[in-house]
């Protein structure tokens, strides 16, 4: 390891005041040390351990367990519901990723233009990333499923709507469950998407206006190319955000009606403190961790060539 | 800000000009955000029997804080807002505490694999609770740390430290290293000239960062619903989700009063603060 301490400027090494204390070699070590074995061993740490504790027949309901190799993977294979799980957070996860980024490119567009109000706009958008998405479900369910089948079927009523039990109805729970995750999902993608759009060169605007490029073009062909490192980002961290997702889903349909709803996150969550069964639980849990690796090194590379390229 | 670039050329046809179009949009926007939120704010301050009323209301009939009192007085609420703000404090503290002084080094020395390090820790803070909940409760079950707060503390400040770390280093990387190396020739060691002199000159940056760890684990719901989910130590998030989740038996009355409880002070924070969450967001991105 090179002294990296030489950055200090004296005229000659006679000069150089004596400093006893640690070893300017390794100082750093020190100071990062403390922080990075934390994070170690609360976040990578209890990954691997979930990785373990898949392949042991651990239950909370009985004492001690042993090792039994890949049996709770046999068993999610052969489970009944395996199809229709896995089935529903694919539609899940992939309507709420499209929507969430589709919703947020368009509204954070309208966002940046810099129009009388724009701030007020823009303060109020982003406001449902601060609440916590377990009281968003909460609200929602009682909006759409409380007293005569909630305040949102009687305002349907008055648009001449029949009245819809948006949670009793398979098809119908899924729609909300999507759009409830889309309305609490949507500003983290407009911060992000804003963030990229103002970093966007007006000159560029400027010379495709001048070349007599409509709207639409200007979005086609300037927006979207530079855009793209960013909305990668924001598909990455939605697709991520949604299969994780646990708070609206227990809250809004807690998986039903039936298991209409139920998705990998909510088997995990309910095999391992429902029916104890919480090396089942690791094993699906460690399916998502295989999922999420794959996203995380996906957005490690979309990440890459930016941070080296502002680095030259 | 950065919008005011000199346009050369025709002066007439200004290219860029904000569409008035834009406005309408502004109403559909605020309705969507607005209307379930306007909804249970002022639901808060029905009485019970306005809320099972058909048609329903939208603005009370006869405002009342009863709810308000009845969620602290009967569902005993206070002790949940307790819980949570000194979790979320602590974490904040220890969170800060560490990330700046790996954020200091980070941005003050140079060493083979600070790259790798920093992108490391980036990847480390996405692996989310949902996969490491399993882990988490049987790790806190072997600690003893069950039901306690200190076990959300520590889970909180080992997911927020990477996050803190890139926004900290960030605000670190604009405080000129001459003033370190003015504080060493002066004899101050490095953990004094972090403390001394880094820490004051990065009031605004710890601000963000603090600010962000707090909202963040002021909603925290899943590890707070496993690890700690005991009366005297749960937080409004839990609290909330067993008073009124969807095998819940207490009346929803109260749902919309509790909802403003819990909301308020990050609602409010945010009002206070949004540039600095929001900036310190952008950190995910922007790096």
């Amino acid at each position: 390891m090179q002294s990296t301490a030489q950055t200090i400027p004296l005229p000659s090494s006679r000069r150089r005041i004596p400093r006893p204390r640690l070893p300017r070699v390794n100082g750093f070590f020190f100071f990062i040390l403390p922080g990075v074995s934390f994070v170690l061993s609360l976040t990578l740490f209890p990954a691997l351990y979930g990785i373990y504790i898949s392949l042991t027949n651990l239950n909370l309901g009985y004492v001690g367990y042993s090792f039994v190799g890949l049996e709770n993977y046999g068993r999610l294979l052969e489970w009944d519901d395996l199809g229709l799980v896995t089935r529903n957070t694919l539609g899940f996860v992939a309507s709420v990723v499209v929507l969430q980024v589709a919703i947020g490119l368009l509204v954070s567009i309208l966002l940046n233009q810099k129009l009388v109000g724009h701030q007020v706009m823009r303060s109020l958008t982003i406001l449902p990333w601060v609440l916590p998405s377990v009281v968003v479900g909460l609200v929602f369910a009682q909006i759409f499923g409380g007293s005569r089948l909630g305040i949102a079927n009687y305002v349907l009523s008055l648009f001449g709507v029949g009245q819809m039990s948006w949670l009793a109805d398979p098809a119908l729970a899924m729609a909300l469950l999507v759009a409830v995750s889309v309305w609490r999902g949507v500003p983290f993608t407009v911060i992000i998407l804003l963030g990229g759009l103002q970093t966007l060169p007006r000159e560029l605007y400027e010379a495709a206006v001048i070349d007599g490029a409509t709207a639409w073009q200007r979005f086609r062909y300037v927006t979207l190319p530079l855009l793209k490192p960013i909305l990668m980002i924001s598909l990455i961290m939605g697709t991520g955000g949604a299969l994780n997702s646990l708070d609206i889903p227990l809250a809004l349909t807690g998986g039903g009606p039936g298991s209409a709803t139920e998705l990998f996150s909510i088997s995990l969550y309910k095999q391992s403190f429902f029916h104890l069964d919480i090396s089942y639980g690791a094993a699906i849990g460690t399916v998502m961790l295989v999922v999420n690796l794959v996203l995380i090194v996906l957005y490690l590379l979309v990440l890459q060539p930016r941070r080296s390229a502002n680095h030259d | 800000m950065t919008d005011v670039v000199p346009v050369r050329g025709r002066p007439a046809r200004r290219p860029l000009e904000p569409s008035p179009f834009t406005y309408l949009f502004y109403p559909i926007l605020a309705a969507a955000v607005l209307m379930p939120l306007g909804w249970a704010l002022l639901g808060g301050f029905k009485n019970p029997n306005e809320l099972f009323t058909y048609p329903p209301t939208l603005w009370p009939r006869h405002w009342t804080i009863a709810n308000y009192v009845d969620v602290f007085v009967r569902l005993e609420f206070g002790r949940y807002l307790i819980n949570t703000v000194v979790v979320a404090l602590f974490t904040v503290v220890l969170t800060l505490f560490f990330a700046g002084l790996a954020a200091y080094a980070l941005s003050r020395w140079d060493f083979r694999y600070k790259d790798v390090l920093l992108v490391t820790l980036l990847g480390l803070q996405l692996i989310p609770s949902t996969v490491n909940i399993v882990p988490y409760y049987t790790i806190m079950n072997h600690l003893g740390l069950l039901n306690t707060r200190t076990a959300l503390v520590l889970i909180y400040t080992a997911s927020h430290i990477p996050l803190a770390i890139w926004v900290l280093k960030g605000f670190f990387d604009t405080v000129p290293r001459a003033l370190d190396e003015a504080a060493q020739i002066d004899g101050c060691s490095k953990w004094h000239t972090y403390w001394s002199i880094i820490v004051p000159l990065s009031l605004p940056g710890l601000s963000v960062a603090g600010f962000l760890v707090f909202v963040t684990s002021w909603s925290e719901f899943l590890v707070p619903l496993v690890i700690a989910s005991a009366k005297d130590v749960a937080v409004t998030s839990v609290g909330l989700f067993t008073f009124f989740g969807p095998d819940a038996q207490t009346s929803y009355v109260y749902l919309f009063a509790a909802t403003v409880i819990t909301v308020a002070p990050v609602v409010v924070a945010y009002l206070f603060a949004q540039r600095f969450l929001i900036s310190g967001l952008t950190a995910f991105s922007d790096k």
